[in-house]
């Protein structure tokens, strides 16, 4: 029955691959049970670290969104001179119009100014029977782009302050950037502490997984120089390993997610309690979006690790 | 089929363990290789399946400097050696069917070729009734046989054999030795390292003698003894 056979040398590798996938699945699923305390610390930590990074990703999400509304809502007002002409002050308001930083410039007559203020207070409007002189000045409202850097709109509203204070026909230029400043300041600071945090989290979910798969990788060493002495390629006695890094990353993604969706969509209410200027919301769609990212960073981490961890061993 | 060319090892412990060695063995040769402990026999086994690598000097198979291989060809090599160990490397915590299937499987054959060629290789030891058994509820002889049929179950090129027969009473030597002789019938390269005297005699084949590293006797239709130091 044994026949000679040819010396082969060729690659195949692929497809040997490619057709032991079932063997190599089965395998890693075995492992997953021997490993028991191993698998389950490692589940665990990516659990947990997928689960803050989730809520960071959420709350991130909120802030941006708070912010870019904060910014889209800043005006700069400037009041002119009641004694100014209509063409000097449309000159202003062609000025204004032609430089980069402006977005809009609306104009408001001291008596449409004055209506809204009595609209404005209602009740109060028998203070004005004091008023025999509408005191409101002429203004100009003048909205600004957009900025991506933070404190680039700031910038923007001081350089348009200075060029245009020393106009004789302007009383006064006023602007609110305080709160943007201050919104800005505290959700960088946020994510910086954030993502200190995810980083370690990250960086101990690789180390315990590592771990996880070269104690499988040691337990079954006799196991992979046998295989190694009857012509296993390299290939051959990883995949069982790396599949078992990823799955240990696929099923943390997929409790952290199952825990995340609870959180998010029923606790979204306490949350809005307690920061009620987020105005937190919960969809489905971006839910989904956001389960996608994290099961892929789980089966990065669960990946990798393994991968490294059954590297230092394939050397017989 | 087997070529070295002063091929040199000295282990890192400064143990030389081959000297010097020149050799050519044909395809389809029958060897013994005998020696005291120590002498390097399984060394040499290891140069062949490159498990180790010569300080100097050349070894080639089929042709081929093995040294010049790249890692990932390796595997390729292995695969048309079968090798049966000293220590049997069986895995015990799968079948005797699973250990067999085990060489075929990191070759990626699929399951109907895998389950026909097993059951030819434990067939061919006399050992397809205990397939399912595990190695350790088997006789060290069975162990043995169940090494064998790992070892030729890919129809290999060439058959290396560790004491083959180590710690077996005569009668099942002799049913070791008639398998290896069944598969070099078939066109196998055998290579025996023994120190079994009773077998080396009676079937009077090549025998080589390595003594401290060294090539001490060289012999066609050999019989049992170290040669001139």
């Amino acid at each position: 029955m044994v026949e000679l056979l040819k010396m082969k040398t060729g690659e195949h590798t692929i497809m040997e691959n490619i057709r032991n996938f079932g063997y190599f699945i089965k395998e890693s699923f075995s492992n997953l049970r021997k490993g028991s305390v191993m698998t389950v610390a490692a589940i665990t930590i990516i659990a947990i670290t997928i689960f803050l990074v989730g809520l960071f990703l959420i709350f991130e999400k909120h802030l941006h969104i708070f912010s870019v509304k904060l910014k889209s809502n800043i005006k700069v007002n400037f009041y002119l001179k009641p004694e100014i002409t209509d063409q000097l002050r449309e000159d202003i308001v062609e000025s204004l119009k032609n430089r980069d930083t402006v977005d809009s410039v609306l104009y408001i007559s001291p008596e449409t100014a004055f209506k809204e203020l009595q609209n404005d207070l209602g009740m109060d409007k028998q203070i004005f029977d004091f008023i025999d002189e509408n005191p409101l000045p002429p203004t100009l409202e003048v909205k600004l782009k957009e900025t991506s850097g933070s404190g680039e709109l700031e910038k923007n509203i001081k350089s348009l302050i200075e060029y245009y204070k020393s106009n004789e026909f302007i009383q006064d230029i006023d602007y609110a950037t305080g709160i943007l400043n201050r919104v800005e300041k505290v959700s960088e600071m946020l994510r910086e502490i954030a993502l200190m945090m995810i980083m370690l989290l990250v960086a101990a979910a690789f180390l315990i997984v590592f771990n996880a798969i070269k104690i499988t990788v040691v337990a079954r060493s006799e196991e992979i120089e046998i295989m190694k002495l009857v012509g296993a390629t390299n290939w051959f006695i990883r995949w069982p390993f790396i599949i078992e890094g990823f799955l240990q990353g696929l099923f943390g993604a997929f409790f952290s997610c199952v825990v995340l969706y609870f959180v998010y969509k029923y606790g979204i209410k306490e949350f809005n309690y307690v920061l009620p200027f987020l105005q937190m919301s919960f969809t489905l769609k971006s839910f989904l979006i956001l389960s996608v990212r994290l099961f892929s960073l789980g089966m990065i981490i669960g990946t990798i690790s393994s991968y490294l961890a059954i590297r230092k061993f394939l050397k017989i | 089929m087997i070529e070295m060319h002063h091929v040199t090892k000295i282990y890192s412990n400064g143990v030389k363990a081959l000297d010097n060695i020149n050799i050519e063995i044909k395809k389809s040769e029958f060897v013994f290789l005998v020696g005291p402990t120590g002498a390097g026999k399984t060394t040499f086994l290891r140069m062949i399946l490159r498990e180790d690598s010569p300080n100097e000097g050349q070894v080639i198979i089929d042709g081929r400097n093995i040294e010049k291989l790249h890692a990932s060809k390796i595997p390729y090599l292995r695969r048309n050696i079968g090798v049966v160990f000293q220590d049997f490397k069986l895995l015990k915590t799968s079948s005797v069917f699973d250990n067999v299937a085990f060489a075929l499987r990191v070759m990626g054959f699929s399951g109907s070729i895998i389950k026909k060629q097993v059951l030819r290789a434990l067939d061919l030891v006399g050992l397809a009734h205990k397939k399912n058994m595990f190695p350790l509820e088997l006789s060290g002889g069975e162990q043995q046989r169940v090494c064998i049929a790992r070892s030729l179950v890919n129809n290999p090129a060439i058959l290396l054999t560790d004491e083959p027969t180590g710690n077996l009473d005569p009668d099942i030597s002799w049913e070791i030795m008639k398998v290896l002789m069944e598969i070099n019938n078939h066109g196998t390269t055998v290579l025996v390292a023994t120190h079994d005297k009773n077998i080396v005699n009676r079937l009077r084949k090549r025998v080589i003698a390595l003594v401290d590293g060294r090539i001490t006797k060289d012999e066609n239709r050999g019989t049992y003894d170290y040669g001139e130091h």
